[in-house]
């Protein structure tokens, strides 16, 4: 069958068209990426060029040689992966025990995980306040661990649900007729087969936790033990001068990890973000 | 058969019923996790309503009790109620622009298109970037010198001088919600998108056979295998956007003169700047009881999808 | 003593009765049917029986000691699912070797078995493969084989053969008979097919509701059905149900259907005028000089026999003929009830009335 031309043209300009709206989208991650390795000049110069005639990596050095960069990006590493590593671990057992057997108060279990992942971090934020203080971890890494299971484990559980669900129970079934204690078929035969959705969780809770701001900024003071958000924030309000070309490639770099992972396990993008619950 | 008998050595351990050992073994991998819940959770949110009824400094956490006399205050407080509005606006915004944007992407990333994929993983990108990423791109395209769209509209003549697009009282406010919009669309899209393509395309061949327009195939398709979704996308966008603090401070910090200023933020300037523990758990419970009538609504919903999918 | 009793069990959920007041022996070395339409609570009992689930009141007998609370892991049963069940995640060799490594099977001897079990069921070459990339066949082999290779005391089956296509599902079942004669092991089977209860079976229990409506052997069930429902179930085509009455006739009790010329001598029975439902298997409906007249609204064909469709005043019959001699749809035919083939159940209760 031939498309008659008028036809084809149409769906042509609908392309262009549709095409152009998404560029326009874009736009600012492309200049973000174009001016962060401008050099210095051009990036102040007008009309702005939307392409340099030179490429430079001065600002990425600069941005990891003389800034405090380098320092916040280990921290938040650090925070990130603890309570990541926490919250996944804690998870995978109870949205194990949550979907696979039957206790009294099961049902309010899975409201309250749904309830708190749906909490506002800023309604907690008085109390941990104390609760931190309380620890004597004010004002440490430690301390913003403890403050990220709030939300890490109810999203991870929230999550870990979903997949443990998915799983078929017979499997587990015939484990446990085979010889298979309890705790055998857990590690033995739910782990395994749960384990692209654990790692799946274990992204998005780190994504999660690796872009936090609020808590970052409450429960830290000291340069020293700053994360990336709000670490960053202050290079920018506290210089007088902004090095525009250095924030961009700042902005470049703390992408990349999240692009990583992302890349690792995007096939479950729309159950991770979506948390399980307008898969629909 | 004498294997039979065999293993029953065993079997009276504790003397407990299987179906008390398998509810103990739920409680027991559920431990850690209700610990957590107890500990930070649970602890912190009677902690919020104890401490609302105290007038209580940041820096000594001693306080007083004054009973309701927090709440009260905040009933006369123009800054509450100033707030309060701006949460409104805010969220209402936010939520029409992007289901208005997710809805339109989902639409057209669901019809044939040149070099789709990557048109998809372009979509979904601002959804993935850090909010302080997202931030600092938008301020630099925001700045008044050397901005990139202040250069476009000083080019096209769209406008007399530089706009002030974060300096200024409407102009602030409407353009954080246009970030946050570009930077949660995504979000509506990957949740319509992944709802358009389990629709089964025999039924839009039965409409055509049966003689229904594009548009009636939409109306009378598309949107009602739509709805659940949207149903579900909306409450959370809501309750996302409602609660939405790290946005709106590191662009604005709530300025100008708190013209920005939604309940989360001043709930931060109550307690850190102002040192104001009370009044700030006063706000917060306030927030509670919202979410939790946000969260009524969408449990109630979520259960509704449930029977519907196990049906 | 019985290998398994059942005493008196009784299984819910919340207000849900699933199984209701259920009490069967199985003998050792049988091998026992549990038929009946889904949602019957056949596979429920099969899960109990594993240990899967507990019921509610009621015990669990092996060997006459109660086993309500001991684990699966610990009841030394083996047990077939319908969704096969294997471990996705290894390979056919190690899924053989799970339930021997469970109980210390030292190394040498578990390739030993495996070899062994491999060989019988003709899955050698797919040993190393996982079993994820097996076919539904062969998923279902390996599946046998990791029941069998720990030589259990019992196996259950729960409807393992309705997700393979009609061609395997004989060979298997023809395999499984072969399994029970070679291992003479009790087996405790669920099905909602009745030809596969009927050909494997040294007895079957026919569940409705939770609730068992007949035991017997396949013979028994098919010859005497207990109640309206198992008569429906088992056989096919489905039974012919004709309501009428017992009354007397010319020469003591008549059954007398409703609203047709229909007299069928019950010298057995009192004429007492009860409302009964009179079942005729299409086979045992023949073709008759002076019979009722059927009109023929549907011929069928499959070579060897033709079923053909009746209508007997307002509802139809179905009749089964080596050949159709000429009959066309639209002709007349009479139709009487072999002698002595009337199966009678009562109108309201569905229990068979008589001998």
């Amino acid at each position: 069958m031939k498309t008659p031309p008028m036809k084809t043209l149409g769906r042509v300009l609908r392309d262009i068209l549709v095409w152009a709206v998404i560029g326009v989208f874009s736009f600012p991650l492309v200049w973000m990426l174009v001016t962060s390795v401008k050099p210095r000049d051009q990036t102040t110069s007008y009309p702005p060029a939307l392409l340099p005639d030179q490429f430079t990596l001065e600002h990425y050095v600069n941005l990891l040689f003389n800034t405090a960069f380098p320092r916040l990006f280990v921290n938040s590493l650090f925070v990130s992966g603890v309570s990541t590593l926490v919250a996944v671990l804690c998870a995978t057992a109870g949205a194990y025990g949550m979907t696979r057997y039957r206790f009294p108060g099961r049902s309010l279990m899975a409201r309250l995980v749904l309830f708190a992942y749906l909490l506002p971090a800023v309604v907690l934020l008085v109390p941990l306040y104390v609760v931190v203080a309380g620890m004597g971890l004010g004002d440490s890494l430690w301390g913003l661990v403890v403050t990220y299971i709030t939300f890490a484990l109810p999203f991870a559980l929230w999550l870990l649900r979903a997949f443990m669900a998915a799983l078929p129970p017979d499997v587990e079934a015939a484990a446990a007729i085979d010889g298979a204690s309890r705790w055998a078929v857990f590690f033995e035969i739910v782990i395994p087969q749960a384990l692209p959705g654990i790692m799946a969780t274990a992204v998005f809770t780190f994504i999660g936790a690796y872009n936090e701001y609020l808590y970052a900024l409450v429960f830290v003071n000291a340069d020293a033990r700053m994360t990336l958000p709000p670490g960053v924030m202050r290079l920018v309000k506290e210089s007088y001068n902004i090095d525009w070309n250095v924030m961009m490639a700042a902005a470049v770099v703390i992408t990349a990890p999240v692009l990583v992972l992302f890349a690792c396990v995007q096939r479950h993008f729309s159950q991770g973000f979506g948390a399980g619950s307008v898969k629909g | 058969m004498p294997a039979l008998a065999a293993p029953m050595a065993g079997r009276r351990r504790g003397g407990w019923s299987l179906a008390a050992r398998n509810a103990a073994f739920g409680y027991v991998l559920m431990l850690p996790s209700i610990l957590f819940f107890l500990v930070l959770i649970a602890y912190p949110l009677l902690q919020t309503f104890w401490i609302s009824l105290h007038r209580m400094s940041t820096l000594t956490r001693q306080g007083e009790f004054v009973g309701l006399a927090n709440y009260r205050a905040l009933l006369e407080s123009a800054d509450f109620w100033g707030a309060f509005g701006q949460s409104l606006v805010w969220t209402v915004c936010c939520l029409a622009l992007q289901m208005g944007l997710g809805i339109g992407f989902a639409l057209v990333l669901n019809a044939r298109l040149t070099f789709r994929p990557a048109a998809r993983a372009l979509v979904l990108f601002p959804y993935l970037l850090s909010t302080v990423v997202a931030v600092l791109v938008w301020q630099w395209l925001f700045n008044d010198m050397y901005g990139y769209l202040n250069y476009l509209i000083e080019e096209y003549g769209l406008s007399d001088g530089p706009v002030n697009w974060l300096g200024q009282s409407p102009n602030a406010m409407i353009s954080t919600i246009l970030v946050a919009g570009w930077k949660h669309f995504p979000f509506v899209t990957i949740a319509v998108l992944a709802r358009l393509q389990g629709i089964p395309p025999a039924l839009y061949d039965a409409a055509r056979i049966d003689g229904a327009s594009a548009w009636s195939r939409f109306w009378d398709i598309t949107l009602p295998q739509l709805r659940p979704v949207l149903a579900m996308v909306i409450i959370l966008r809501t309750i996302w956007d409602f609660k939405e603090f790290d946005l709106i401070f590191m662009m604005t910090g709530g300025g100008p003169r708190s013209s920005t200023e939604t309940l989360p933020l001043l709930i931060y300037k109550e307690v850190f700047p102002k040192l104001s523990m009370g009044s700030g758990a006063a706000i917060a419970m306030v927030m509670l009881v919202i979410m939790v009538a946000f969260f009524w609504v969408y449990a109630g919903q979520y259960d509704r999808e449930e029977r519907a999918r196990s049906r | 003593m019985a290998a398994i009793t059942l005493n008196g069990i009784r299984k819910s959920y919340g207000p849900h009765t699933v199984v209701e007041n259920l009490s069967i022996d199985v003998n050792r070395g049988e091998f026992l049917t549990l038929l009946g339409p889904s949602g019957c609570g056949k596979s429920t009992i099969l899960r109990m029986i594993a240990g899967l689930d507990s019921p509610t009141d009621g015990g669990i007998l092996f060997d006459g000691q109660r086993v309500n609370d001991v684990d699966p892991a610990r009841r030394n049963v083996a047990m077939v699912f319908q969704s096969y069940a294997l471990y996705p995640h290894m390979t056919v060799r190690q899924n053989l070797e799970y339930p021997l490594r469970k109980r210390g099977v030292p190394k040498a001897r578990r390739a030993g078995l495996v070899d062994d079990v491999a060989a019988i069921l003709r899955i050698g070459p797919l040993l190393e493969r996982r079993s994820s990339q097996l076919s539904g066949g062969q998923q279902q082999r390996v599946a046998l084989g990791r029941a069998m290779i720990r030589d259990p005391a019992v196996f259950l089956f729960d409807e393992p053969l309705s997700n393979l296509d009609a061609t395997l599902r004989a060979h298997m079942r023809a395999e499984i008979i072969r399994l029970h004669l070679r291992l003479g092991k009790t087996m405790v089977y669920v099905t909602h097919d009745q030809i596969e209860a009927m050909t494997m079976s040294t007895r079957i229990a026919v569940l409705d509701g939770g609730r068992l409506l007949q035991l017997g052997t396949p013979d028994e069930v098919y010859a005497r059905p207990a109640t309206r429902f198992v008569a429906g179930f088992v056989g096919t085509p489905r039974m012919n149900f004709i309501p009428g009455a017992l009354v007397q006739g010319d020469a003591g009790c008549v059954f007398r259907a409703d609203g047709l010329t229909l007299d069928v001598p019950v010298p057995s029975l009192a004429p007492s005028g009860r409302q009964v439902v009179a079942g005729i298997r299409p086979q045992d409906l023949l073709p008759a000089e002076g019979g009722l007249p059927g009109r023929v609204t549907l011929l069928e064909s499959t070579g060897q026999e033709v079923l053909v469709t009746a209508a007997l005043g307002s509802q139809e019959v179905v009749m089964r003929l080596e050949d159709a001699n000429g009959l066309r749809v639209g002709d007349t035919v009479g139709l009487a009830p072999r002698p002595g083939k009337l199966h009678l159940f009562d109108a309201e209760s569905g229990e068979r009335v008589g001998p």
